[in-house]
């Protein structure tokens, strides 16, 4: 795993937005075991004093639990799981509407496009799943 | 922790250092950058006691340094101290002769993973490969700081990568590590803190994660506005 | 084992193989010499006796004398010149003992500097280990001498050849005369005086390595200053007016000042070792 490191933000948070972005789109389940400080740094080339950081960061949000000794793992809580999808998704869209600021458009026309857009391409996406269950 | 207090170094009567002035905390990687001849060889040399300074003071855990206190402060400089017609397992001899704290299992293992033959001879070896290898005298011992000088010049890009991931991992934690380089692009996000010298003078220091929390600047930003010209 | 006994025998690996060819050259220089200066004795008589139609060595020998070892002992010969190698090897190795560490791609001194023991072990290291070769092959010139001999008087028969002792063959050539002095007193004085000599070039080198080029004329002066004290005894041995000190006198006058001068050059070549050694 590597990540392409922004030097403009501090690297630590780079790394709790690396896992929230794990979460949101599932790639890391609630109750998950996470790799240890040592090991993060290791796999991310990073400092492990940057590792100690970010674990820190990801404690005190509640994004991990650790019990003792036993390894740090994804919190259950489903509030702060559906806090972490709002939170990415409000940053996306803020994102898209900062993009487009600039261009000239109604609300109406901007959200069909959207909508337009978002059905295209889950019918491509089903094509592709038909296309590979062997299905023409 | 090492510590410099005004520091202040000529070579006959070039003034190399100007009163320089910073801490290298344990278990943190301090980088002392800037141009070519700004002294940062210079200030790891007096560190180790291999050229004196004219005045203030260099202190290593809070005392003067004194020789026996090298066993715990390894020097990795850009050139191999080993003599030429020497092979690699005689060094590590050599090593466990002088040093109580030289790690032969640490040592062999870092022989396997950057690739070197222990019967090599020292002058037989690659740049790349000699650099890899002054690092490996340095992480085989269980000192307390390590001074690395340049561990990237004039290594080809898959040599420095090895390298860098030495920065990752379990090797560094717990030491307190001071490296030069003038070439901060690559590696930024190791860094703990950064220390810019311009001609012997320390034009700014600051915690890197800091700088881009408060203004949302990298250290090459930094290094920008600091050496503009 | 301590620091200091560990660098010594590194240094003496070192010095090895050097040793090893210098202690062959030489051997082989004055034995041979012994073997071909022996036969080329014989064959000149035999020429003589045939010449002269003599029959025995003694007749010969009662004729025109008699050979020895001993002959051309005083003479530039080969002997002289294989000391004259050992002796420029080793006076280079005094200097180059400092420097070859220093120069090239790979600077082993300052691995050395770096050591976590007191660099005063590292100076005596580099002191001794070319001083205890020196008086190995002093030692091996010392067997030598005999070896030779009974080399010589295996082949020349006694009838035609006179012996000689050790002592007077060593007497008579004037480099052996100096290094394999018989009186204590002599023996002290060449080689306290070269010994002291070595102390000042160290700190000579040091004092370069400390301060370069400054510190290089810094330590011709200190050598000069140190040679004209020494003289001073020297001269006055040697002169006339002794301003009524015995001979006695003078002599541990003479000592006395290179015990100082060694004593003060040791210290200080130390101290630039410790503290302002630069590399």
């Amino acid at each position: 795993m590597e990540l392409l490191y922004n030097n403009r933000d501090p690297v630590y948070l780079q790394v709790v937005r690396h896992f929230k972005e794990r979460i949101a789109t599932g790639k890391l389940l609630s109750g998950d075991t996470i790799p240890s400080r040592r090991e993060l740094a290791g796999q991310l080339g990073i400092n492990p004093n940057t590792a100690q950081k970010a674990y820190k960061e990801m404690e005190e949000q509640g994004l991990i639990v650790t019990e003792g000794n036993s390894p740090s793992r994804i919190t259950s809580d489903t509030v702060i799981l559906g806090r972490i999808r709002e939170e990415l998704l409000t940053e996306a869209v803020d994102t898209f509407l900062a993009s487009v600021n600039n261009i000239e458009v109604p609300a109406e026309q901007l959200l069909s496009l959207i909508r337009t857009r978002l059905e295209k391409k889950q019918a491509s996406q089903s094509d592709q799943d038909l296309g590979e269950k062997g299905v023409t | 922790m090492i510590e410099l207090v005004d520091v202040k170094k000529r070579f006959g009567l070039k003034k190399v250092l100007q009163g320089v002035s910073f801490t290298a905390p344990r278990g943190a990687i301090t980088c002392l950058t800037g141009l070519n001849g700004a002294g940062k060889t210079t200030i790891l040399k007096a560190i180790m006691g291999l050229t004196p300074i004219q005045s203030g003071s260099i202190r290593i855990d809070g005392s003067a340094p004194h020789q026996a206190m090298y066993e715990r402060i390894v020097y990795v400089s850009d050139q191999l101290t080993m003599p030429g017609r020497m092979r690699i397992a005689d060094c590590f001899t050599f090593m466990q002769d002088y040093y109580r704290n030289w790690n032969s299992d640490r040592a062999n293992e870092l022989l396997a993973r950057f690739q070197l033959n222990a019967a090599d001879k020292v002058n037989s070896l690659s740049k790349g490969m000699a650099a890899k290898l002054n690092l490996l005298f340095g992480l085989a011992m269980d000192a307390d700081y390590m001074l690395l000088d340049e561990p990237f010049s004039g290594v080809d890009i898959f040599s420095r990568e090895e390298i860098a991931a030495v920065f990752s991992s379990e090797m560094v934690e717990g030491r307190g590590i001071i490296l030069t380089t003038h070439e901060i692009k690559e590696i930024e996000h190791l860094l703990d803190y950064v220390v810019m010298l311009d001609h012997g003078r320390i034009t700014k220091q600051f915690a890197s994660e800091d700088m881009r929390m408060e203004e949302g600047k990298s250290v090459v930003d930094v290094m920008r506005e600091v050496y503009k010209r | 084992m301590t620091t200091y006994w560990k660098l010594l025998s590194f240094e003496l690996r070192r010095l090895l193989l050097p040793f090893c060819i210098l202690v062959v050259f030489t051997t082989v220089i004055q034995l041979y010499n012994a073997y071909s200066k022996a036969h080329k004795a014989v064959d000149y008589a035999n020429k003589i006796m045939k010449k002269e139609r003599l029959t025995t060595m003694e007749q010969y020998a009662n004729a025109h004398g008699y050979f020895s070892y001993s002959d051309s002992f005083n003479q530039l010969n080969w002997i002289i010149f294989s000391i004259f190698i050992c002796a420029a090897f080793v006076g280079f190795y005094f200097v180059m003992i400092w420097y070859r560490d220093t120069l090239g791609r790979h600077p082993f001194m300052t691995r050395l500097l770096m050591l976590p023991s007191s660099r005063n072990n590292l100076y005596w290291a580099k002191l001794t280990a070319p001083l205890l070769i020196m008086f190995s092959l002093l030692a091996l010139q010392q067997i030598l001498v005999p070896i030779g001999d009974s080399i010589y008087s295996s082949i020349v028969p006694s009838e035609a050849r006179q012996d000689v002792p050790l002592e007077f063959l060593i007497g008579l050539n004037p480099v052996l005369n100096i290094l394999l002095s018989n009186s204590y007193i002599d023996f002290l004085f060449y080689y306290g005086t070269g010994i002291t000599a070595v102390i000042v070039l160290f700190t000579v080198i040091l004092l370069e390595r400390s301060y370069r080029l400054y510190g290089l004329l810094a330590g011709l002066a200190y050598a000069a200053a140190a040679i004209l004290l020494i003289a001073i005894p020297l001269f006055l041995l040697q002169s006339d007016l002794r301003y009524s000190l015995t001979e006695i006198q003078l002599t541990i006058m003479y000592f006395v000042i290179i015990a100082l001068i060694s004593g003060v050059s040791a210290w200080f070549g130390q101290h630039l070792l410790a503290k302002k050694i630069s590399i």
